[in-house]
């Protein structure tokens, strides 16, 4: 299950998820979407949901953490 | 394709001043610094403008003596607040907490100019805040869901070059012990460089990631724990280590608390903003208890009352709102998350897992004297990475301090001499792992760490625990650390992190076996009682002629013109 | 729930903090993220919340000292017991 998800219909590649990731999580794909790469290091910060201008970054809690 | 550069070949940077960490004592140092024309650096292992403690905000900032609280009052709380875990007695520089105290009002000056927002809404005065150690208003509640951004804009604004997504590697020094600079890699990019410096301050928080965390998977998702960033590892410890600094209270330090089962739903490990109303505490009955100490929270099981939780359903209505801002002010996200377990903090109780160790904070640290200077020429530390500092108040006022000394500092300290062998040497470690076909992943050895650290200290220590874990951890270590693996600059920079967790747990166990006593929540069941000569002593691990050696070390007096002045 | 867990609520379904519903609302009608909400709707958020209204914030704290005390007090009664044991 993908913790953190970017929805690519809304994403502007802006980048600022990326860019501001503190713990270096995200990629960037060969068509330029970011995407969570390493996936088990994510800490859910929420940096990057909560600045996304689009809002189309949604993070859902797996069942490791329920 | 990255490729092991040679020494010779590496991009080389230039500076007065170099700054490891960009968090909130990083970015004030820096900035004070460069406004004095100081050519200043930051090595910065992920993004400044949303690193650190502050990067997804912060609720309250401390701490500010006002009100019939003097400097020495001050001193008192400073130290009286790290005696739950270390047990009586100083067990810092008092020196340190003075002067955090007496130049807060000063550092505040310069927070206020530089843009931080210190203000509330309404007020021309601060929103004072009762420190819940305290139980005075000497805390400013603010807004710092922008501090972050903030900051780093200030630093670039006054020519501060902040060197993003690059990690510090090790400390240089030159033939003569002096702190000269430090390695750096890029964790993006796979590139290496050198940055040379006549001073270094290394604010890099302090260790944590070396324990297991309360989930089936701590491999997963846990590289945070209470109270820090999941970057933690460590970095600036090991580093300032190496180089002759002493590294104190690695045995008392684990910080001992209840870790909320699920942390992430709430901001750093706290539950509870009430500003003078505190979360209860309560048995699985419901019966209200005081906040459990490690003794209590056994007698608790034993008599089949656990699990324990806490909550915040008796705040009123008002409170709960105020609980909200605090939670968007310091982790927005958590509004987010919580809601998406359905915990309604009118309703829900948190469950607080088993007494368990969790990492350091605050009263681990860098041996410093009260202007954040070590023992090692050219080297200071700023923020949690100093003996008995926290919060990120207290951090942006040692980085000011540290700032501010620069100038003159500098003015006079020899040019940098790089020894390049040593170079050579970091950069082979560094990309070793690269060539590595079918070796261990940095996760899979993290968690091998975390696993003894949790199993052979834990809340109970023993001799025998404690060498069995020595033993075994020296074991992983010779067969697997020269194993690591990786592809990506990332998966370096893990391996880079991993070495940091490992070589702090070594000392943390020989830290642990050194002190043969209990004390505060470092409990030794074969060593049940608190030995009174040990009172007013610091564990200081230092490295000696290539050795780990560690000393008690009577805790300086605080300073004849500090009790005349600070009453 | 039994004796156990006081009868406190474990998951409440479709909760959504008050707070975190105006800044969503907020950042549907302007179409900006949630950061950007969240910094146009807090501050009237926290101009409800009685800060600086001492008499208020006092009485409040009484209330919660009242409760310390009593559980203090309780818990030294258990400890009683259980020594007695």
């Amino acid at each position: 299950m993908k913790v953190v998800k970017v929805d690519n219909e809304k994403c502007i590649k802006c980048m600022k998820c990326y860019d501001n990731c503190p713990e270096d999580v995200l990629a960037v794909n060969e068509e330029g979407y970011p995407y969570l790469k390493y996936e088990g290091e994510c800490w859910f910060c929420g940096i990057c949901w909560m600045n996304c201008p689009k809002r189309c970054i949604e993070m859902k809690l797996p069942a490791s953490l329920w | 394709m990255i490729t092991k550069p040679n020494a010779q070949d590496v991009k080389v940077y230039e500076c007065d001043f170099l700054v490891v960490g960009g968090g909130d004592a990083g970015c004030s140092a820096a900035i004070k610094a460069a406004e004095e024309g100081v050519k200043t650096i930051i090595l910065e292992k992920a993004n400044a403008a949303r690193s650190g403690h502050s990067g997804m905000g912060m609720d309250h900032v401390m701490d500010f003596p006002r009100e019939g609280v003097s400097y020495l009052d001050y001193v008192k709380f400073f130290m009286g607040r790290h005696e739950l875990l270390g047990g009586p007695g100083a067990l810092m520089n008092p020196n340190v907490g003075y002067i955090l105290g007496a130049k807060s009002w000063w550092a505040l000056d310069h927070m206020n100019k530089w843009g931080y927002p210190m203000r509330w809404e309404d007020t021309d005065d601060y929103h004072w805040v009762r420190n819940g150690w305290f139980g005075k208003k000497i805390m400013i509640g603010v807004h710092w869901l922008d501090v972050k951004p903030v900051m780093a804009k200030k630093c670039k604004e006054v020519g501060v070059e902040i060197l993003n997504r690059t990690m510090m590697v090790d400390l240089l020094t030159d033939k003569n012990g002096k702190v000269c600079g430090a390695t750096g890699f890029n964790v993006r990019t796979g590139e290496f460089c050198i940055v040379k410096a006549k001073a270094v301050m290394v604010s890099t928080c302090n260790l944590t990631r070396n324990y297991t965390s309360e989930t089936p998977m701590h491999w997963k998702y846990k590289m945070r724990y209470h109270g820090h960033p999941g970057s933690v590892s460590g970095d600036g410890f090991n580093a300032c280590y190496k180089v002759g600094a002493g590294l104190c209270n690695l045995d008392l330090a684990t910080n001992w608390n209840y870790r909320i089962r699920d942390d992430i739903t709430i901001p750093f490990g706290s539950i509870d903003h009430g500003d003078g109303i505190r979360g209860q505490w309560m048995n699985a009955k419901g019966e209200a208890i005081p906040f459990p100490t490690a003794k209590m929270y056994d007698e608790i099981e034993k008599a089949g009352l656990d699990p324990i939780y806490c909550t915040i359903e008796h705040f009123n209505d008002v409170y709960q709102k105020r609980n909200e801002i605090c939670i968007a002010d310091e982790r927005f996200v958590s509004l987010y998350l919580g809601a998406q377990r359905g915990f309604n903090p009118k309703t829900h109780r948190y469950e607080l897992m088993e007494n368990r160790r969790f990492g350091y904070y605050g009263l681990s640290g860098v041996y410093t004297d009260e202007n954040f200077k070590t023992d090692v020429e050219g080297l200071y530390c700023g923020g949690d990475t100093v003996l008995g500092l926290g919060g990120c108040g207290s951090a942006c006022i040692s980085g000011i301090i540290v700032g501010d000394q620069m100038k003159e500092y500098c003015a006079t300290a020899p040019e940098p001499e790089i020894d390049m062998n040593h170079v050579q040497d970091v950069i082979d470690e560094v990309y070793a792992p690269l060539y590595e076909e079918d070796g261990t992943e940095p996760m899979e050895m993290e968690s091998s760490i975390r696993y003894i650290n949790d199993r052979y200290v834990g809340m109970h220590i023993s001799e025998g625990k404690l060498k069995e874990g020595l033993l075994r951890l020296g074991s992983l270590g010779k067969h697997f650390m020269p194993h690591l693996m990786a592809k990506t600059p990332h998966d370096l920079m893990r391996c880079i992190e991993v070495r940091n967790i490992y070589d702090g747990s070594i000392l943390h166990f020989k830290a642990c076996m050194e002190r043969k006593e209990s004390r505060g929540n470092f409990l030794r069941n074969d060593y049940p009682e608190r030995n009174p000569e040990n009172d007013n002593h610091i564990s200081v691990c230092r490295l000696v002629d290539g050795k780990d050696t560690i000393e008690l070390m009577r805790a300086p007096e605080l300073k004849p013109e500090y009790l005349e002045e600070g009453k | 729930m039994d004796e156990f867990y006081g009868g406190g609520v474990y998951e409440e379904e479709n909760f959504e903090f008050p707070l975190f519903k105006l800044v969503r609302e907020k950042a549907e009608e302007l179409d900006i993220s949630y950061h950007d909400a969240l910094v146009l709707v807090k501050p009237d958020y926290v101009r409800s919340c009685r800060y600086g209204d001492e008499e208020f914030e006092q009485k409040s704290i009484d209330e919660f000292e009242e409760i310390s005390k009593q559980t203090m007090a309780n818990w030294e009664a258990f400890m009683k017991e259980r020594e007695g044991k």
